[in-house]
């Protein structure tokens, strides 16, 4: 059982699941440009039903994070680069969406692919 | 659990596999009970304040909370951790450039230098707040929030007319606040997540040039923080 | 999950400022609300993680989580998180819940 001394030391340091792993390379870096899955587990995700199947753009690389999907289940242990990721408004909400506004949410690995390559005719 | 993902290839960026693929029927099922489900449903309608109470007596009967802990952590998020200390942070960035550059590259260290950090604030990223560019936070699933900076999330962070609007019309949503920005302005909405929290560093208000950092701490707002208002402006001499 | 949690872009939620709002509000409005926020914070970390904890909360069922206040729904989460990690049983904390409002329920009865 945790003390109020313990809670509080807990409140104050935190806890991240961040982990440093020189080996691991992120997949994409800042200026990427990537398509999200289409993914409807039962179970939880950080991947919302606004942005999925949607085109955007990596703008910062968190770091080697926690897989929110896998932790709910009980995995305390695999790691995946989390990452901003930039949608314009209009790529979200069609012409409903601002020209000018944008969205940026964070994502893990699992929720991205590299957005095929446009070729113009 | 262990094993579940072993088809899962940490080194592999390949984009092929998927961890949710097969398994979440499984992991669905085992973790669900229909005796759960059916006492939660038969005691919904019991006043919730007994249902709490309830909780925290069977749990300190069992050993597995000390009812003193608690005593302790409403006394920290009701009266020491709250947006004074997010406001102290801006009013630093505001009175020193060089802090604010800290600030924005490198927001742990700039916010653990004033002396906050902890539980949800593990991982900050600050938001410039410019003429061109208007930053606004939001969590769509759940309340994610910096609580070292900010403290525990107001009501309307956390309701759904604001996480349904905001992410699809967020001028609407500011001018409820009061705050009308130029069309030609950039809008930025960030849903934040469990892992990064994200703190909006408002724009410096007009007149404030003399002003030392307590009284620039005054002009900053919870909501300017999050980014649904802009700072206070001073009261006129 | 595809459930209500996940919210973003639903219309027809209405207005997001309340009435007479100015900018600040307190922490708790209800000492309930303070011991369940509490209760969750001496939990998590020592019995669950935050990520089972919002999975929790997002499997309330649809009605109830868009008519129940926030700390009501934390409490639907942790409750539902002790009973399946076997913490305590659905009969146990039933038959506690029972117990702890069994003389007001005397009072009412005698008063018939």
């Amino acid at each position: 059982m945790l003390s109020a001394a313990d809670i509080l030391d807990i409140l104050a340091t935190g806890a991240t699941t961040r982990i440093e792993d020189p080996a691991r390379v992120p997949a994409f870096a800042p200026g990427d440009k990537v398509v999200t899955r289409t993914l409807s587990p039962l179970t939880h995700t950080r991947l919302p039903r606004y942005c999925r199947g949607k085109r955007g753009v990596v703008v910062k690389v968190h770091g080697l994070y926690a897989l929110p999907d896998v932790r709910a289940i009980g995995d305390e242990e695999t790691r995946e680069y989390c990452y901003a990721v930039r949608f314009d408004m209009r790529e979200l909400w069609g012409p409903q969406g601002a020209a000018t506004d944008s969205l940026t949410i964070d994502l893990w690995d699992s929720y991205l692919l590299p957005a095929p390559v446009e070729v113009t005719p | 659990m262990a094993g579940q993902h072993d088809d899962h290839d940490h080194d592999d960026h390949s984009h092929g596999d998927h961890s949710h693929e097969g398994h979440d029927h499984d992991h669905f099922h085992r973790i669900h009970s229909e005796e759960v489900d059916a006492l939660l449903m038969s005691i919904a309608d019991i006043e919730i304040s007994a249902r709490v109470k309830a909780l925290e007596e069977l749990l300190t009967q069992k050993g597995l909370v000390d009812p003193s802990a608690l005593d302790a952590v409403v006394d920290l998020y009701e009266n020491q951790i709250g947006p004074k200390n997010g406001a102290r942070v801006i009013a630093r960035a505001w009175a020193d450039p060089v802090y604010k550059a800290w600030l924005l590259a490198d927001p742990n260290a700039a916010i653990a230098d004033l002396g906050f950090a902890g539980a949800q604030g593990e991982n900050m990223v600050a938001l410039e707040n410019t003429a061109d560019v208007h930053n606004v936070v939001v969590c769509t699933l759940c309340s994610c929030y910096p609580w070292p900076v900010l403290g525990l999330p107001p009501v309307w962070y956390k309701s759904m007319p604001y996480r349904t609007r905001i992410v699809r019309d967020p001028r609407s949503v500011l001018a409820e606040f009061g705050t009308v920005l130029p069309d030609s302005t950039e809008i930025r909405v960030w849903d934040s997540n469990s892992e990064v929290r994200y703190l909006v560093v408002p724009r410096r208000p007009e007149g404030t040039e003399g002003l030392d950092e307590a009284a620039l701490a005054a002009l900053v707002s919870r909501d300017s923080m999050i980014g649904v208002t802009e700072a206070l402006s001073p009261e006129p001499a | 999950m595809n459930s209500v949690h996940d919210c973003g872009g639903f219309d027809g939620f209405g207005r997001v400022v309340p009435a007479g709002y100015d900018g600040s509000e307190p922490v708790f409005k209800h000492e309930w609300e303070r011991r369940m926020c509490a209760l969750f914070m001496v939990t998590i970390g020592a019995h669950y993680s935050d990520d089972e904890f919002r999975q929790s909360r997002e499997r309330l069922e649809p009605v109830t989580y868009l008519t129940r206040p926030y700390y009501e729904q934390w409490w639907f989460a942790v409750a539902r998180l002790m009973m399946e990690k076997g913490l305590m049983t659905p009969e146990e904390f039933g038959r506690h819940l029972a117990a702890g409002r069994a003389p007001s329920a005397d009072i009412l009865a005698g008063d018939a």
